[in-house]
């Protein structure tokens, strides 16, 4: 319970948000702050539940935002069906890499940075499909039945929901049985062998899941942006997430978003940053490795147990 | 069949130089057990500071490979104990210095961009001589110069590694660090210094690369593609590495003239990626498979 309540009452902020900020600029921001944030939510599932390093996420965000922009926006399906075929493909994506996932931990980080490079290579030079490297210009509105989100707060509130949605999904892994098996695994790959656990299964579960989750994000990423180009999936982006999920620390969700919105705004807003920008992002990511490997998340984590056990002891005082 | 022999020695060199940049890879992990993601944008501050040295300092070739050698080893040194053995010490595993790796490579980058610009700088002649020609092949000089300084910097490699006593006591502490320790040999030092010897290789591959193509911030994705080669050949086995450069600066040869250029950067990744799925254990075979 403790943790339900903090949750709806950001949920809750949040829809209020577009009500004050009106269809400006910001809340197109927050849109694609709402977007990263389901993109950073799967790589720190992948991570921090199954120990599993992938460097190339953003493959997967970009198969979903090609295939729900083309679809859309060349073949005239509906965005509702788009949406979810864009997962399943991203998903498929995933799939292709499970021959590689029995690989000892290091060279799946390479292999997934090698996929990362080959999708990209793809999306340039695939021309016909993809408009090649100046990308595929004309992504429609997204748009529920015949109601078109064509303005930022109308998307707006759909990301919200979707990335509500997939909060709930994955903090509910994260305690089935799966998500307890894919901990075992993590910390103990011989004992999660001994009592019976299919490995393999397991990390190929946990990678389709999440390509799924980012495929559904790069759709949505498609439709904010109304083109999609090579760039945008380019394997820097996927350090950038695995920046954002680095900060925020693998085990807590409070600190992944915190940490998102901070780069993000970063970026976004502070102009003269720009030229700097892939510094700071460069030493940010290092000084937390080497000194908070926990992330934000775990501060959060100290603050509450110190709060907690000081209210304890008032209590016993009193 | 003219063409065919040319190109050869077209990818014998640039191979020569993949293999340089993969047996740096190669020795870190063998010696440490670590992926050193930094390495081949060490390489690539080889290849700036080569190219001011040539043109602004106007230095001989010879003395250039050595200053960048000196300066390339302190940065690589500067990573293993400031950041990698950092992260060791704070409890971090092989995949933690895996990423602390990735952000020194940002800020590598960055700075580089910052410093030298973001524009491809091509370094002067360097040896401006007539092509030579054996025969019906016409081969340009420069690659037979870059040829012969990556196969005396192996053969200085291999020197250093089978007859001086320091190579012996890397080579033990990669074979078991814990019995290494026992005779008094300390693993940190060997540690340092397999990063250092790395990044003395990567300042002399860089050199050669701005020799073939040009000094630029983003040239370290070359030495990306030479990581696929170290992981081709075997990660971790030095005769791999060179087998691997070897095979994939011919391939790459033969694939942009045969076949088409577009995915001429794709190919060094999807062989990496082939190659794991059929033979995790490289050409030369190195155990990769966990589970």
């Amino acid at each position: 319970m403790n943790r339900v309540i903090p949750a709806l009452g950001a949920v809750a902020i949040f829809s209020m948000l577009p009500v004050f900020l009106g269809d400006g600029f910001f809340v197109f921001f927050l849109t694609s702050f709402f977007i990263f944030a389901m993109l950073a939510t799967g790589l720190q599932f992948l991570i921090g539940c199954a120990g599993i390093l992938s460097l190339g996420h953003a493959s997967f965000f970009g198969i979903g935002a090609y295939c729900s922009g083309i679809l859309t926006g060349r073949y005239d399906v509906p965005f509702l069906l788009a949406l979810p075929v864009s997962g399943l493909l991203a998903g498929l994506g995933g799939l292709l890499m499970a021959p590689i996932i029995r690989l000892r931990e290091v060279y799946f980080a390479m292999a997934s940075f090698a996929f990362g490079i080959v999708v990209n290579e793809v999306f340039t030079h695939w021309k016909s499909m993809t408009g090649g490297h100046d990308g595929f210009p004309s992504v429609p509105f997204a748009s529920l039945g015949g109601y078109a989100l064509d303005t930022p707060a109308k998307l707006y509130y759909f990301a919200l929901a979707l990335l509500s949605l997939q909060c709930v999904l994955f903090s509910y892994l994260r305690q089935s049985s799966f998500g307890r098996s894919l901990n075992v695994m993590r910390q103990n790959e011989a004992g999660a062998k001994s009592i019976g656990l299919n490995l393999v299964a397991l990390k190929v579960w946990v990678i389709v899941i999440t390509s799924v989750s980012a495929g559904i994000a790069g759709s949505l990423f498609a439709h904010l942006n109304g083109s999609v180009s090579p760039q945008m999936f380019h394997w820097s982006q996927s350090i950038n997430v695995l920046t954002m999920v680095v900060v925020g620390g693998v085990a807590n969700i409070a600190g992944l978003f915190s940490a998102t919105f901070v780069l993000m705004y970063l970026t976004q807003y502070l102009r003269w940053l720009s030229e700097y920008t892939s510094l700071v992002n460069g030493i940010v990511l290092t000084l937390f490795v080497v000194f908070l490997p926990a992330g934000i998340g775990s501060l959060f984590v100290t603050l509450r147990k110190r709060w907690k056990s000081a209210s304890k002891f008032e209590e016993v005082r009193r | 069949m003219e063409q065919f022999i040319q190109l050869l020695v077209y990818g014998v060199s640039i191979g020569s130089v993949y293999a340089l940049i993969a047996l740096g890879f190669s020795l870190v992990f063998q010696t440490t057990g670590l992926l050193n993601f930094a390495h081949h944008e060490v390489m690539m501050v080889g290849g700036l500071i080569g190219y001011s040295l040539l043109n602004y300092a106007g230095l001989p070739i010879a003395v250039t490979i050595l200053v960048a050698i000196v300066i390339c080893g302190a940065i690589s040194l500067a990573i293993q104990r400031y950041v990698v053995a950092r992260v060791q010490r704070n409890g971090g595993g092989e995949l933690n210095i895996v990423v602390a790796t990735i952000g020194i490579a940002i800020i590598i980058t960055s700075l580089a961009m910052l410093i030298w610009g973001a524009y491809p700088l091509p370094y002067p002649e360097v040896q401006r001589s007539a092509p030579l020609k054996i025969g019906q092949i016409i081969v340009d000089p420069k690659y037979l110069l870059i040829l012969a300084i990556s196969l005396a910097s192996m053969l200085v490699l291999q020197v250093f590694l089978k007859a001086s006593r320091f190579g012996l006591a890397m080579r033990a502490t990669a074979a078991d660090a814990a019995t290494a320790a026992l005779s008094g040999i300390p693993a940190t030092r060997m540690f340092a210094l397999a990063f250092t010897i790395s990044g003395g290789l990567a300042a002399i591959a860089g050199v050669l690369v701005g020799m073939l193509y040009y000094a630029s911030f983003d040239m370290g994705t070359i030495g990306l593609k030479a990581l696929t080669a170290a992981v081709i050949g075997g990660f971790g086995s030095l005769p791999g590495a060179v087998l691997g450069g070897l095979a994939l600066g011919i391939l790459e040869t033969y694939g942009t003239i045969y076949l088409s250029s577009d995915f001429n950067n794709a190919l060094a990744f999807v062989m990496l990626i082939v190659v794991l799925l059929i033979r995790p254990s490289g050409l030369v075979g190195i155990k990769a498979r966990e589970v």
